[in-house]
């Protein structure tokens, strides 16, 4: 696929925009996932990246440990839906595992340091081996996966709505941690640097980006996490690839060139960021109705709000926004009608609803592609656009 | 004050498992076992298992962390085990040669008192657990006498009540025989058999070099306070011959050739020894290969 269609200029740093734009996306991803708000992963990133370089390490170490900081919420993609039966026990040790996963999805990422995917694996360990997942202790724990621990923890209590805090505040928490949850020299150095930082600490920054590039393939990094994302909840296994499918035989069909095709099946792909909270509730209704219009707004406003967090990706936000508009304008979120709705939402509405009917996902009977494409004809000029349908018709190679 | 080891050996369970999936083991004994933390991951994750140590602690505590399935501690149980009990007898004075040495005289008394209540617990699973959540407070303790300004004061019985209910999360099951036992490398395994021998041996003379942390809380279980750990290992192959290179060679191969019943034998070491490991075990194993993730944690696995 190819991003930045039409770009002219060095390309050298027009890849390392992608790649950190990815990286951010992916960090957005994490960042749903664990129920933070979007962009927060950032604010981890950046303060891991400045006790890395405060402790000592190389350009490499920095980069891992801003990475680290930045992908640290990402195995919670991989970490399948818990149902009602579960205890809340069975649902705390299965989040032990999450630091494992995550460090699973680094390892696949090409380009970043080798050492990333291992902070990331022990970022919940604690000093006194109380941690998860291996329960390591004292120096075993790599330190840079410490500085990341410390780094999410003044993050996170300095944005738990529950009891507000100033930076003082959680400074305090953290020094009270010391010994236990961290180490006791680490605490000192994050003290210090606070101490002489206390204005800045918030300020989000990017350290140079020391990575093999040969390696580095972000839209494919992004590709497999929101599989994995689709993974989570064995009814909506292999969703986006199966939408992505479908939307890019239409676009071949509707004309459209080869970069919008592209950009098209990875909004396609994309659609599973917006399942990351949900349980499907919108497509336990028919998808030709109007029941459960709410839930897949909200699914798609969801995955439009991850991808704008990324400049490079933040084309595919209408995109992905729009695909429960309906045609004559009684969709949601936006109530757009016709022409005002994004081409390629109106492509992946059409998708997705084809693919919950042929697929019966989330608990609807199958229905096979003739039935299923009658339906869709039927809602030509309601629900969707009556080109796209022809097209979509067309390329599938069934007839209503 | 005490010295603390600035080093720590790192034994990752999800790093085992790993390896252990690549090669399809569903069961594994450890003769080194060690604190069973990595135990208790892999049995988390549907894995048999099989410790064997010869610092009674470490076994104990695998008795709660390991072989526990489904025993824990109520409220007023802890309560029991953290507190003096109204009525009973204690001895005061057990832990007073560590008085001031490493310790308050609060602190002795604590550990006197703990070791009494401990003792009295009837199942082994909540002994294990109790043996364990307080040796974090031992733990917490040496590294505040090193880090006096730094680290919280916590009353006793409430630190100790963190820790065992911090143990205590980590009891689960996997509907399999998991079991540890005290003796050395050839009794465990020779006790039972696995897909797999996980071997993270005793360095070169570590047993002049034991973690404080390690042996004071064998001298704490034993009531024993000058308890010398050394002796458990006197009469150790790894002991025995240490003073030439080859005479840890040959232990190591022993350890090998009583593991010969398992298809699978993965090898802690380090990147830099590994090769040398590698051809240690090629006399015993026609496969052998070298995983190595990180160079401290380095993996020779030997295959028939």
């Amino acid at each position: 696929m190819t991003l930045l269609p039409g770009f002219v200029g060095d390309p050298v740093p027009a890849a390392d925009r992608v790649f950190r734009d990815a990286m951010r996306l992916l960090g957005a991803v994490g960042d749903a996932v664990s129920g933070r708000a979007l962009g927060a992963s950032a604010g981890v990133a950046s303060l891991a990246a400045r006790l890395a370089e405060r402790h000592g390490v190389d350009a490499t170490g920095i980069t891992a440990a801003y990475y680290a900081g930045l992908l640290h919420g990402i195995g919670g993609v991989r970490l399948k839906s818990q149902n009602d039966g579960w205890s809340e026990r069975a649902r705390e040790i299965s989040r032990w595992d999450i630091p494992l996963h995550g460090a699973k999805i680094i390892a696949r990422i090409g380009g970043l340091p080798a050492a990333t995917a291992d902070m990331i694996r022990w970022h919940c360990e604690s000093w006194d081996g109380t941690g998860y997942p291996d329960r390591l202790r004292w120096h075993g724990i790599p330190s840079l996966a410490m500085i990341v621990n410390i780094a999410m923890t003044f993050v996170e209590l300095g944005n738990d709505p529950s009891e507000p805090r100033s930076a003082d505040e959680v400074m305090y928490e953290i020094l009270g941690r010391s010994g236990k949850a961290f180490s006791v020299p680490l605490v000192r150095e994050f003290r210090d640097y606070f101490m002489m930082n206390r204005e800045s600490i918030a300020q989000i920054i990017e350290p140079p980006l020391e990575i093999d590039r040969a390696l580095a393939n972000p839209d494919a990094a992004i590709v497999a996490i929101a599989r994995d994302a689709d993974e989570r909840d064995e009814r909506s296994a292999g969703r986006g690839e199966r939408i992505a499918a479908y939307v890019g035989t239409t676009a071949k069909e509707l004309g459209w060139a080869s970069h919008v095709r592209d950009d098209a099946m990875l909004a396609a792909e994309f659609t599973a960021f917006g399942r990351l909270h949900g349980r499907g509730v919108g497509d336990e209704f028919d998808p030709l109705s109007r029941l459960g219009r709410d839930v897949r707004a909200a699914e798609g406003t969801a995955a439009a709000a991850i991808v704008s967090i990324a400049p490079s990706y933040a084309r595919l936000a209408p995109a992905l926004r729009g695909a429960s508009e309906w045609f004559d304008g009684t969709g949601l979120p936006d109530r757009k009608r016709g022409d005002d709705i994004d081409p390629i939402a109106r492509v992946i509405g059409l998708a997705t609803a084809y693919e919950s009917l042929v697929s019966g996902s989330y608990g609807l009977t199958p229905s096979n592609g003739p039935s299923a494409a009658s339906r869709i004809v039927a809602a030509s000029g309601t629900q969707f656009d009556p080109t796209t349908v022809n097209a979509f018709v067309k390329a599938q190679g069934v007839s209503a | 004050m005490i010295d603390l080891s600035e080093r720590t050996r790192r034994i990752s369970g999800s790093r085992l498992i790993e390896i252990l999936q690549q090669y399809d083991a569903k069961s594994v004994i450890d003769p080194f076992m060690g604190y069973p933390a990595h135990l208790n991951f892999l049995k988390r994750h549907g894995i048999s298992v099989h410790g064997g140590d010869l610092v009674d602690w470490f076994v104990r505590a695998g008795e709660g962390m390991v072989v526990n399935d489904l025993t824990i501690l109520r409220d007023n149980e802890v309560a029991e085990i953290v507190e003096m009990l109204p009525g009973r007898i204690y001895p005061m004075d057990l832990f007073k040669g560590w008085d001031g040495v490493f310790f308050t005289e609060e602190q002795c008394i604590y550990l006197g008192v703990w070791h009494s209540n401990v003792h009295n617990l009837r199942s082994d699973g909540q002994t294990g657990l109790a043996i364990a959540g307080l040796w974090h407070v031992l733990c917490y303790w040496l590294q505040k006498s090193k880090y006096q300004d730094d680290m919280a004061d916590i009353p006793p019985s409430e630190l100790a009540w963190h820790y065992i209910r911090e143990t205590e999360r980590l009891v689960t099951q996997n509907a399999l025989r998991n079991t540890v036992r005290r003796g050395d490398f050839n009794a465990t395994l020779a006790a039972t058999t696995a897909d797999a021998v996980f071997i993270a041996p005793p360095g070169r003379n570590a047993h002049k070099k034991a973690d404080a942390r390690i042996w004071m809380w064998e001298a704490w279980w034993q009531g024993d306070p000058y308890l010398d750990i050394e002796r458990y290992y006197r009469d150790t192959i790894f002991v025995q011959r240490t003073n030439e290179d080859s005479s840890y060679d040959r232990a190591l191969g022993a350890v090998f050739a009583a593991a010969e019943s398992a298809p699978l034998i993965i090898l802690q070491t380090t990147l830099q020894n590994a090769a040398h490991f590698k051809a240690l075990m090629h006399d015993f194993r026609p496969h052998v290969e070298i995983i190595s993730p990180h160079a401290d944690e380095t993996y020779v696995v030997g295959r028939r």
